[in-house]
């Protein structure tokens, strides 16, 4: 990105509700491809883009959407952190139009920041689609700030809007506003007994040695509400016993008058400031309409047909992805056979022939031949997000996860993970309120199978079973994974002590038809993470694993070594040292298991996977798809697990290290052994 | 010795029967009457007497927000910040009932809530 040093830095912050469209307006904005989703936890940290215009810089922030300044979950705690304490100059307030009650109820808050604020309206076409219209010009001069109408996925209109925003921003950094009634924005009325105890607030605070930074209207307000940020920062001046018991003796006497908390008298105020406007400004016209989202909804949520449903849903993704990439991923694979043909023919010293066909080309192509695997997959999934049916999904499964100690919201995590990898995942856990529950799926996520595992399992299932079975078996290892790490929240759950009950409540977005660029770039952008690793990570590995193979010592190979002492602890589960050790090189990114598998296992100079049959027989196929599901996660993910688990941190990296290898040992001992039991009697594969 | 032994099992075939019954009583309202449950809740909407109910067991209709009991503050403000404010109107869209999520229509957005949380709120 660029970065003029000159050039004086302005800096807005994107906010909203969650799900009204603030990273597509960031990316529209600023160029960038932030990940856009309809559910929450898709952004969960803030992200900066930077676009310059006419000689300024202006920094973009994209935070994560939240109902109110005072939620309490990790995502929301972040936006309000930035807000607070970070130089913003701007505000900018995105809004839903469809649904503006809530989106106001937010501005509210805003409003005592005593920042700059603009608002952009967006999803103006849902609003055309209800038969209501809104009053743009009186809307701006009611709530004193300028409003942009845009429909963000409107692409071609945008960019006369974007210049027209931008230009606005550089106005109000310059400080001289086209219009003088847009300066000043409005203040809720709160009614003379909470603004009566406000003042008195107030002349203690003046008092105190608190930074101006911090905006004083913010501070009383939610210093009266009892908001605990508000209240670390009491903590530091000099007077906090007297603010302290002010505040007690003014939370009392609200209690007495209203009969209420002074919470909800003050959320009361807001809304009815925000109904009153909604009012105002929003002109409907009586013609009744069918609402296709509820008659989808009793269906899609009806109490016999949702599982079925689901699970039809998942079935279908991958008779899609099993379809059409078959044939992609058997072109792949004859394109590098015929390379190495060519290569081996074309080059006489057979060190150097050894190098690129072992090396490099046995390592790499064996990753990048099922890349199309994924691009149809996560096409698949993308589709259904689009539609709106993520947020569904966490609430059919919230029953059933509630029976493990987790809570339905606790599903989306997992679901990122699946069609993605396991370090957004960990990270997206922010939206989950309860620590408890955060650590419980942070624990649980590295189980799922994410795009790296998916080759891998593909790999091993494309050798063992045939064609048409194929796609139901990798159904079958989905499922497998799910039980899994339920079976081990259950166990963790009773382990970890329960701080209060779980509670779930979520936002159910209305349906999309998702738009077909969409699709396509959300694919690309989240296969592009294997191509990127494929280069760097396991080539590197690839070309070391190659070296130590051919390196002697004693008259012994190098990988001997590792073998021998790897090969007690294998044999019981049935798998030899060539995958004992491609498994351990598997922790660096699970891609390179393919990779040494196929240097390892390479007898004949022309070697890809799908003659490596009499090298597998079906159970030890089977016995270390169950290893590799549940042993170590990729260091990517212990990394970030580390570092969001914050405390006791060291405890919880043992217990993953330990815990998993004990759990796929004995999980693949039972199985390998039942297995042989078995086998006598009938015989699977191909 | 015998007796006691039979005395112990007599009583927790008992203690089982009770709370099957319990249970029971619960799922045959649901499902085998729900069209009664449906026209009781009817009856209540039109009679001027409205009575206060849990969430977690109304199945149909429309009704208003009187107050939370027994949540933590987290959980309040989160209700708040919803939309859950004394004398709001909300919709039952969709009560699984038999412990599921509930669905309802607030603020004009539809929201799904759990049934923990939905034995908390009371409506009239």
């Amino acid at each position: 990105m660029k970065k003029h040093l000159n050039h004086p830095i302005i800096t807005a912050a994107l906010l909203g509700n969650p799900n009204v469209g603030k990273s597509t307006i960031f990316n529209i904005l600023t160029g960038a491809k932030q990940y856009v989703g309809n559910y929450p936890g898709v952004t969960v940290d803030k992200t900066i883009g930077i676009r310059c215009y006419k000689n300024y810089d202006i920094h973009f922030v994209d935070l994560p959407g939240i109902y109110s300044l005072s939620s309490c979950s990790e995502d929301a705690k972040i936006t309000s952190r930035f807000l607070l304490y970070d130089n913003v100059d701007i505000i900018i307030n995105v809004m839903d139009a469809s649904n503006l009650e809530r989106n106001f109820y937010l501005f509210t808050q805003i409003i005592e920041l005593n920042k700059n604020i603009i608002i952009i309206l967006n999803m103006l076409d849902i609003l055309k689609s209800q038969h209501k219209t809104i009053n743009i010009n009186k809307m701006s001069a009611l709530l004193g700030t300028y409003v942009f109408p845009v429909i963000a996925t409107n692409r071609i209109k945008n960019k006369d809007n974007i210049n027209i925003i931008l230009d606005y921003i550089l106005d109000i950094y310059k400080k001289n506003s086209r219009d003088k009634k847009y300066v000043m924005p409005v203040q809720v009325d709160y009614g003379e007994d909470i603004i009566g105890e406000i003042g008195k607030v107030s002349q203690l605070l003046i008092q105190s040695n608190i930074s101006n930074k911090i905006s004083k209207n913010w501070l009383m307000i939610n210093l009266l509400e009892n908001n605990p940020s508000a209240i670390k920062l009491i903590n530091l001046s000099n007077n906090k016993i007297e603010i302290l018991k002010q505040i007690e003796r003014s939370r009392n006497h609200i209690i007495e008058h209203f009969n209420t908390k002074i919470e909800v008298e003050i959320a009361n105020r807001r809304y009815g400031f925000a109904r009153a406007i909604v009012k105002m400004i929003v002109n409907k016209k009586k013609i009744k309409t069918i609402d296709y989202n509820e008659i989808i909804d009793n269906y899609v949520l009806n109490r016999y047909l949702c599982i079925p449903i689901f699970l039809c849903i998942m079935y279908i993704i991958f008779k899609f992805t099993f379809f059409f990439s078959t044939p992609v991923v058997n072109l792949f694979v004859v394109f590098f056979k015929f390379v190495s043909f060519k290569i081996s023919t074309a080059i006489a010293s057979s060190i150097l022939k050894s190098f690129i066909i072992d090396g490099i080309i046995g390592g790499l192509g064996g990753v990048l031949s099922f890349f199309p695997i994924l691009l149809f997959m996560f096409f698949a999934i993308a589709f259904f997000e689009d539609l709106g049916y993520m947020a569904r999904a966490s609430f059919i499964m919230d029953k059933l996860l509630s029976r493990f100690g987790l809570t339905g919201k606790s599903f989306l995590p997992l679901m990122i993970a699946t069609n993605g990898c396991a370090g957004p995942g960990i990270i997206a856990t922010r939206i989950l309120e309860s620590k408890r529950e955060r650590i419980l799926t942070m624990l649980i996520v590295p189980f799922m199978i994410c795009g790296a595992k998916f080759p891998v399992c593909m790999f091993v299932i494309r050798v063992i079973f045939a064609h048409k079975y194929q796609s139901i078996v990798m159904f079958l290892l989905y499922i497998f994974s799910i039980l899994i790490a339920l079976t081990v929240s259950k166990i963790l759950s009773s382990m970890i002590s329960q701080e209060h009950s779980s509670h779930f409540i979520m936002e159910l977005p209305p349906y999309h038809l998702p738009k077909f660029r969409g699709l396509l770039l959300k694919m690309w952008e989240r296969s592009w993470i294997y191509i990127r690793k494929a280069w760097t990570i396991v080539i590197f590995t690839s070309i070391f694993v190659w070296s130590m193979s051919t390196l002697t010592y004693h008259n012994k190979n190098v990988l001997d070594i590792p073998k021998k002492i790897l090969n007690p602890l294998f044999t019981p589960i049935g798998l030899d040292g060539n995958k004992a050790i491609s498994l351990l090189t598997g922790i660096i990114a699970k891609e390179i298991v393919i990779s040494t598998l196929n240097l390892t296992n390479c007898k004949d100079n022309i070697y890809l996977h799908d003659n490596t049959n009499r090298e597998w027989d079906p159970l030890q196929g089977i016995t270390f798809l169950i290893f590799f599901l549940t042993y170590i996660p990729c260091i990517t993910s212990i990394l970030i697990f580390c570092k969001e688990v914050g405390k006791k941190k060291y405890k919880w990296l043992i217990g993953i290290l330990f815990g998993n290898t004990i759990l796929a040992w004995s999980l693949s001992f039972i199985v390998f052994n039942i297995g042989t039991v078995l086998s006598r009697y009938i015989y699977i594969g191909k | 010795m015998k007796f006691k032994f039979i005395h112990l099992v007599q009583q927790y075939i008992q203690n089982l029967y009770q709370t099957f019954n319990r249970k029971c009583y619960k799922r045959f309202v649901l499902i085998y009457f729900r069209k009664k449950v449906r026209c009781f809740n009817r009856c209540l909407q039109c009679s001027n007497q409205k009575s206060i109910i849990k969430l977690s067991d109304v199945t149909f209709g429309s009704y208003t927000f009187v107050t939370v009991c027994g949540c933590d503050n987290n959980l309040e403000n989160k209700l708040l910040e919803m939309g859950f404010i004394p004398g709001t109107e909300l919709i039952i869209i969709n009560n699984n009932g038999l412990g599921g999520s509930i669905i309802i229509k607030i603020m004009g957005t539809r929201i799904a809530i759990n049934y923990n949380v939905a034995k908390k709120i009371l409506v009239k």
